[in-house]
């Protein structure tokens, strides 16, 4: 098995709306600043790996827009739907057969121009026994949230530090677009979506592209700075579309994922994770099931252990309550996150964690060192 | 690079309304393929699914919807879609998760539900349209395949009689095939009599749209020996994708199936198909394509036809094409119609094609198209 690396990411900022642009040039721009980082021309890249979903973009097969804007036309190209973390995994597993030595990977939202997202999302849901119900996916969210809670003994303003936290970490992320400087008392006192979560509590959803570029370690059609793959796992738990079969309150998707991660690993010791987290509760449920740290994720979180400077920071980025949520593309965005800051900041292993979307209990985990 | 082998395989019938859902489908071409290599869902390590557009099935990330049906709870579960290019490409992706060395037995399931669509699964091929350039024209999939089976035409001059012997032949090869929808005794003239839709496309150069599903179970070489003594090896994979811009290219040969052949070939060492493959199963949507996409296979525009013409193409012809009978006679569940063809080379090379099958085979290939005239999977198996 060939040893993968990262060796160029590109990512537009984030933004509520990229205003005259589509998905595709949202893309080009990506790429390019990925191609640049790596440096290598488009010309050079041997496949490419999409992530994409015919509801979010508008178009059905949408996997057919993808090459022109990124370099890919009459190469090697194929689609992974769902999260885009899960792609950059099938990115790398295409790298570590040998056929080819340079694969990017693309993941883009363009939300701005969906009207109805939140009916697109529960059409994910069993059209006999819950659609017809219509519920609301902060509903869904607010069951999970209050589920973990109690399973946590947990206060829910602990989901208004999350939002603090992350916002505030955002402030230092140039790509971000909802950083903020907040006190808890203010999300506090925000409108309730669905109890325990209220508005601050919820990833305000963004506009954004990115392309990463996976490379066989060695290559030399490579230059610049390698982040390494040290492994990846991903998983589901229970069944996405019936709720009644759901294990409120638990990330059953890490579970699995994270055996696939261990088996090939041994052992993490990350030091900073960035989990792309929907609604705040997302983060400490994903975190409590990482199993990362012993202690409870909501404890560390208020004795400020998950802070910048803590012991396990936590979406240092921002994550997507600060950056904003990407559709389907938060699994990229916060790995492109984890590989600016391995390289900028010091840390040496990050762990990046990304369910498939809001309702599924899928979901990947990559893990990503500066040394072999 | 590890060796990966295709150790079983299971499908459903392929009907135009079959009355199972997605998952049903799913489930019993799974239990099929695993219970021919003896295997449970146990021993799978990880589901990799393939379906076409999520509107088909009404579904929003619909790979979800079949998750429990092919066992994919608790264990690592994708779905990749590229288009009419799935079914193959399914078993590409399949390939790399066993080939990269990160998983041992993966179950590779492609289904399609495509009476489920109403008024027809037509009206949601608009959708695949760029919104702003092409789908105001309110665009038909039949009418941009009538202009590259006429422009196909007129480069080899050839005639609407000949090509009318691949539904004659593919119809008829279906008739051996147990889950066929559409195997029958035709004969040229019924193709030519039969309704013209757009021209020179009549009814019986079409496909049907139908309901399946399809299974396979990859293994790596050491494993792959401890199941059965008859692997079939897929030796050679290979993709592309051109631009999704299809009025800025030559239709009448697809190119981007030549390359992503190529791909396949030099993975497998092949270096002359014509003489060193020996089954062939192009995708066959409309008549022409058949013809169309051996001649990428073949790297030789033009010769297909000819070939068609000499009688070759036929299953005891030097060069069988479309044994199973094909999506013009076993029918056309999209990225399931796909896997079919895969399916067909696991049947063929491991000799258990029953009635269809074709003298000592030992090396086929597969390949799979779609999206807007853009892509091509192939994969390239061998005993």
């Amino acid at each position: 098995m060939f040893k993968v690396v990262v060796v160029g990411v590109g990512e537009i900022p984030c933004s509520p709306r990229h205003a005259g642009m589509d998905f595709r040039e949202l893309l080009y721009q990506a790429a390019k600043e990925a191609y640049r980082d790596a440096g290598i021309k488009s010309d050079d890249v041997d496949a490419v790996i999409a992530s994409g979903l015919d509801f979010l973009d508008g178009v059905s097969i949408t996997d057919s827009y993808t090459p022109d804007q990124v370099g890919g036309r009459l190469k090697f190209n194929t689609l992974v739907s769902g999260d885009a973390l899960n792609a950059f995994i099938h990115g790398c597993m295409l790298v570590a057969t040998g056929m080819h030595e340079i694969v990017a990977i693309t993941a883009h939202s363009k939300q701005s121009d969906i009207i109805n997202y939140h009916e697109i999302l529960i059409n994910q849901l069993n059209p006999h026994t819950i659609r017809p119900l219509f519920p609301h996916p902060h509903v869904i969210a607010g069951l999970d949230a209050a589920a973990y809670l109690d399973r946590m003994g947990a206060d829910p303003q602990v989901l208004s530090h999350v939002a603090v936290k992350n916002m505030e970490n955002a402030l230092e992320n140039p790509v971000a677009a909802y950083p903020a400087k907040v006190g808890v008392d203010e999300i506090e006192r925000a409108e309730i979506v669905a109890a325990p979560v209220k508005s601050g509590h919820v990833a305000r959803l963004c506009d954004y592209a990115a392309v990463v570029v996976v490379a066989r370690d060695g290559s030399r059609r490579i230059s610049g700075n390698p982040i390494y793959v040290g492994g990846f796992g991903y998983g589901v738990g229970s069944s996405s579309m019936e709720l009644s079969l759901r294990n409120w309150g638990e990330a059953g998707w890490v579970k699995p994922a994270r055996r696939m991660l261990m088996d090939m690993v041994g052992g993490i010791d990350a030091d900073l994770v960035e989990i792309s987290e929907p609604y705040a509760h997302t983060e400490l449920m994903t975190l409590s099931q990482l199993e990362v740290t012993d202690e409870k994720p909501h404890k560390m979180l208020l004795d400020g252990e998950l802070g910048r400077s803590g012991i396990l920071p936590v979406n240092v980025s921002g994550g997507c309550l600060g950056m904003g949520y990407p559709p389907n593309a938060a699994g990229l965005q916060r790995l492109v996150q984890a590989v600016k800051l391995l390289r900028k900041e010091g840390w040496e292993t990050a762990l990046v964690a990304s369910p498939e979307n809001e309702l599924a209990d899928a979901g990947s985990l990559v893990y990503l060192t500066v040394e072999v | 690079m590890r060796r990966v082998a295709i150790v079983g395989a299971g499908m459903t019938y392929f009907r135009s309304m079959l009355p199972q859902t997605p998952a049903e489908m799913c489930f019993e071409a799974c239990r099929k393929c695993l219970d021919d290599c003896g295997l449970s869902v146990k021993d799978v390590d990880a589901v990799v699914v393939g379906s076409a557009p999520d509107a088909f099935d009404g579904y929003h990330n619909k790979g979800q919807a079949v998750v429990e049906a092919v066992g994919g709870l608790g264990r690592p579960f994708s779905r990749i879609f590229v288009g009419g290019g799935t079914g193959v490409g399914v078993a590409v992706a399949g390939w790399w998760h066993v080939a990269s060395g990160v998983f041992n037995h993966v179950l590779v399931v492609a289904w399609e539900k495509m009476s489920s669509p109403y008024p027809h699964a037509q009206t949601l091929f608009q959708t695949i349209f760029d919104p702003v350039l092409e789908q105001p024209l309110r665009p038909n999939l039949i009418w941009i395949f009538a202009l590259e089976m006429r422009r196909y035409m007129e480069a080899h001059a050839i005639t609407k009689e000949l090509i009318a012997e691949v539904a004659v032949k593919n119809k008829a090869n279906a008739l051996d095939h147990p889950y066929a929808q559409l195997g029958a005794k035709i004969t040229v003239d019924d193709v030519l009599k039969s309704p013209i839709l757009v021209w020179p496309v009549n009814r019986l150069d079409i496909s049907p749209t139908s309901d399946g599903a399809v299974a396979l179970l990859l293994a790596s070489e050491k494993e792959a020996r401890k199941i059965t003594d008859t692997p079939v090896w897929i030796d050679g994979v290979g993709a592309c994708l051109d631009s999704q811009y299809w009025t800025n290219r030559d239709l009448s040969y697809p190119y981007y199936l030549y390359l992503a052949a190529q791909q396949a070939y030099k993975m497998a060492g092949i270096t002359n198909p014509l003489k060193e493959i020996d089954v062939y199963e192009p995708y066959d949507p409309f008549t022409y394509k058949e013809l169309h996409h051996l001649d990428g296979l073949l790297g030789k525009p033009g010769l297909a036809p000819k070939l068609l013409a000499e009688g070759q193409l036929a299953r005891d012809g030097s060069y069988p094409t479309c044994p199973s009978g094909g999506l013009l006679g076993v029918g056309n569940p999209i990225a399931a119609a796909g896997l079919m063809k895969v399916a067909e080379l696991y049947w063929q090379l491991s000799g258990r094609a029953g009635r269809r099958q074709v003298p000592n085979p030992y090396v086929g290939v597969a390949q799979a198209w779609g999206d807007l005239m853009q892509v091509a999977q192939v994969v390239v198996c061998r005993v």
